[in-house]
């Protein structure tokens, strides 16, 4: 019986413990057969770590190969408050360095989070004195930086990039698939201390850099009409403006200044306001300097010569408005040149009679009124060019002397440059090159627009221009550049309110090219509401400088073949 | 029963050496021109029936034979096992060193690219036109008032005069 009973408790502990292995044999199935592949992702994802490779964005450099724009790896200081133990103590060392207030320093540190941010981009040797301090749970990701080495030169034309590197305004928006790069990854197997195990698992796939864009923005000359820009406006109490310098056979863009201006290398402190590209963002009333076109489209129709002699009175009556010259003064004999080198709105608008509000509207849009220019700038209008069967019985005229309509400077300076290239078009460019990651330059063609005024008209409407800076009745003396032939227009429109009817102010411009018999730089000038108003005596001037500088500084040729002098580069105005 | 002259004795053939070192497994016959080969009946044992599929573990009782007769021999091809490892060992050992040493000098590399972007950056920054303009102030340049362009001694081609607000920011 007994034996019996020892046999059952043997057979029983038996049972039992092949019951136990059997599920621990089981369970040993299951983790190494069944679940084999959960389990390996886990272990693996224990020791293995993959780091994203950040791109450097490529960097924006002028027409002589300097840096306007470079991105440089900076050190973001972070922390894990659960693995602090002292926040008080890290706080008192790390917020000298960081120039962070103690107190808000601590209260980052103290808690249970995992990961908080504490300084973003800071300088290297910074982020080295953080390391030094080896302290626990205080950690260093390298983060990319962008800087502007010139400051505010060209800013606007730049613009500038948010906190996750992308582009937010400018040729950083416009460009920034191509400036960005595309990321690498670098997967190392590591130990539980997180070192790197050197013959573990390891495979790096390199960033590729983004591309580098060479403008076509002459740092000198952007220089040279920023300051005289700003000069104008400190003068003449201007509320700002802009100037452009075009080269007329290429479509180049060599400067494109705006005031205000900013520093993007402190763009939190700046004016959204002075952000804003004014030269292809904002529109205004051409006003005078649109007699170009109304001028070029009676030539090219033969609806007059520059010679024909036709009687101008100071007023004209169309419909219920009257128009009226810039000054009064008696029925006067004029030929068209001068009604043009005077700027007659009565002469001008007489002539625009005889051409037709088709003809005109079709001539205004051949010179790129109501089109954008191509350039491709975020923000960039169109302008504004009313149909004509949306024309009042008033519009002929006023159009026709640039009210009416509105346009970028930009689209003005390109219409100017299109008579300056002998009637041809040429599409404006801001970028001459890209630079891709192996090096290689890849050069932009200028591209070529339509023939839209004969080379004929173009060489009679350059000699009636002349006159305007050199003419006995000419409004634009003072954009004369000593030693230059110099072919331009001024321009004083009124300026319409915003949000009301009517007109409040005035925008003064010249645009003009040089030298006349063979153009090598458009210059456009617009004043926002100076003191005195006559582009003649405000925006003229501000051309003058920035075309004389300009013209030596690319060692054009001035009449009689000689060529002057470099220039000096000027001061900002003083505050 | 006598046994098969070993190689040493018979200072035999290679081909005398091979068939000491892998026993017949049947009959053999006389090798003609080759006397002292010869097979003389009744002094080899029977061939033992050899167990059918069992070639490996013929292949076992062959080097057992083989080391037992060599010792050598196994101490040569324990040498060649351990130096193999060994070798195995070092490699892994300079591949690790490698490995290290490239990390240091990646490390370097991007610190040395991050070096020089800054000084891009500082030579972008200095040769900004505002502060050559400064700097040409700090050294007490003055930009020229009245510029006169002659031509030979009397022949005038151009004039710049400072316009008003010009003069004072120089």
């Amino acid at each position: 019986m007994t034996k019996v009973r020892s046999t059952l408790r043997l057979l029983t502990l038996m049972c039992l413990m092949l019951a136990g292995s059997g599920v621990v044999a089981g369970r040993l199935f299951w983790l190494q057969v069944m679940d084999s592949s959960r389990m390996s992702a886990m272990a693996a994802e224990q020791r293995i770590r993959t780091l994203t490779l950040p791109a450097n964005r490529g960097s924006i450099l002028a027409s002589d190969g300097t840096e306007l724009a470079i991105s440089m790896e900076t050190k973001t200081v972070y922390a894990s408050p659960r693995e602090i133990e002292d926040p008080a103590g890290a706080a008192q060392v790390l917020a000298p360095i960081l120039a962070i207030d103690t107190g808000k320093l601590q209260a980052k540190l103290t808690g249970d989070s995992g990961f908080v941010y504490i300084a973003r981009r800071q300088d290297p040797e910074i982020g080295d004195q953080v390391a030094a301090l080896k302290l626990p749970g205080i950690g260093l990701l390298p983060e990319p930086k962008r800087f502007y080495p010139s400051g505010p030169l060209a800013a606007q034309v730049l613009g500038f990039v948010g906190d996750e590197n992308k582009g937010l305004a400018g040729l950083e928006t416009t460009y920034d698939a191509l400036l960005t790069g595309r990321p690498g990854k670098a997967v190392t197997e590591r130990d539980p201390a997180g070192r790197v195990i050197p013959v573990g698992e390891s495979s790096v796939q390199e960033a590729v850099e983004g591309n580098d864009l060479i403008l076509t923005i002459d740092k000198q000359i952007q220089y040279e009409a920023e300051v005289a820009l700003a000069r104008a406006v400190v003068r003449w109490q201007a509320n700002g403006g802009t100037a452009i310098v075009i080269d007329p056979r290429t479509g180049n863009i060599l400067a494109m200044a705006n005031n205000p201006t900013f520093d993007p290398n402190l763009l939190s402190s700046s004016d959204s306001a002075a952000r804003r590209n004014r030269a292809v963002v904002d529109i205004m009333e051409p006003g005078s300097v649109s007699k170009m076109v109304t001028a070029a489209a009676a030539l090219e129709t033969n609806v007059t010569t520059p010679t024909e002699v036709m009687r101008v009175d100071d007023k004209l009556r169309i419909g219920a408005k009257t128009f009226s010259d810039s000054h009064p003064h008696p029925i006067e004999s004029m030929t068209f040149s001068q009604i043009i080198q005077s700027s007659s709105n009565v002469g001008t608008i007489k002539v625009a009679e005889r051409l037709g509000k088709q003809s005109l509207y079709d001539y205004l849009g051949k010179f790129g009124y109501g089109r954008k220019t191509g350039l491709d700038f975020p923000g960039e209008s169109a302008g504004i060019l009313p149909k004509p069967d949306k024309w009042w019985q008033t519009s002929l005229g006023t159009i026709a002397i640039g009210q009416g309509v509105a346009v970028t400077p930009l689209q003005m300076a390109r219409a100017y440059a299109t008579l300056a290239n002998g009637g041809v078009e040429m599409e404006p460019n801001l970028v001459l090159a890209t630079v891709d990651a192996s090096g290689e330059r890849h050069d932009t063609k200028p591209v070529q627009g339509p023939r839209v005024i004969d080379a004929d008209t173009a060489e009679t409407l350059t000699e009636m221009l002349v006159g305007v800076t050199g003419g006995e009745d000419g409004t634009g003396h003072a954009a004369a550049v000593p030693g230059y032939r110099v072919a331009g227009k001024t321009g004083t429109a009124q300026k319409p309110r915003i949000g009301a009817a009517g007109y409040s102010g005035y925008m003064s411009s010249f645009v003009g090219f040089a030298p006349a018999d063979d153009p090598r730089l458009v210059v456009a000038v617009v004043l926002d509401d100076p003191q005195p108003f006559l582009a003649g005596e405000t925006a003229a001037i501000t051309f003058r400088e920035i075309m004389e500088f300009s013209l030596r500084r690319l060692g054009a040729e001035a009449a009689g073949g000689r060529i002057l002098p470099g220039p000096a580069l000027a001061a900002p105005p003083s505050e | 029963m006598a046994a098969l002259p070993s190689p040493r004795d018979s200072g035999g053939t290679p081909h005398a050496r091979r068939e000491h070192a892998f026993p017949p497994t049947g009959p053999r016959t006389a090798v003609p021109g080759r006397p002292g080969l010869s097979v003389v009946p009744g002094a080899v044992p029977a061939p033992r029936p050899r167990p059918s599929g069992s070639a490996a573990a013929g292949y076992r009782s062959r080097f057992k034979a083989s080391f037992k007769s060599n010792p050598a021999r196994v101490t040569a091809a324990l040498l060649v096992v351990f130096a193999v490892v060994f070798g195995l060992v070092l490699l892994n050992i300079y591949v690790a060193q490698n490995s290290f040493h490239l990390s240091d000098l990646q490390r370097r590399a991007a610190a040395l690219q991050t070096e020089q972007r800054r000084l891009r950056y500082e030579v972008a920054r200095a040769e900004s036109p505002e502060n050559v303009v400064e700097m040409g102030a700090s050294l007490g340049l003055v930009a020229p008032g009245n510029q006169k362009f002659l031509e030979g001694p009397s022949v005038l081609v151009s004039e710049r005069t400072p316009i008003e607000g010009e003069e004072s920011s120089r």
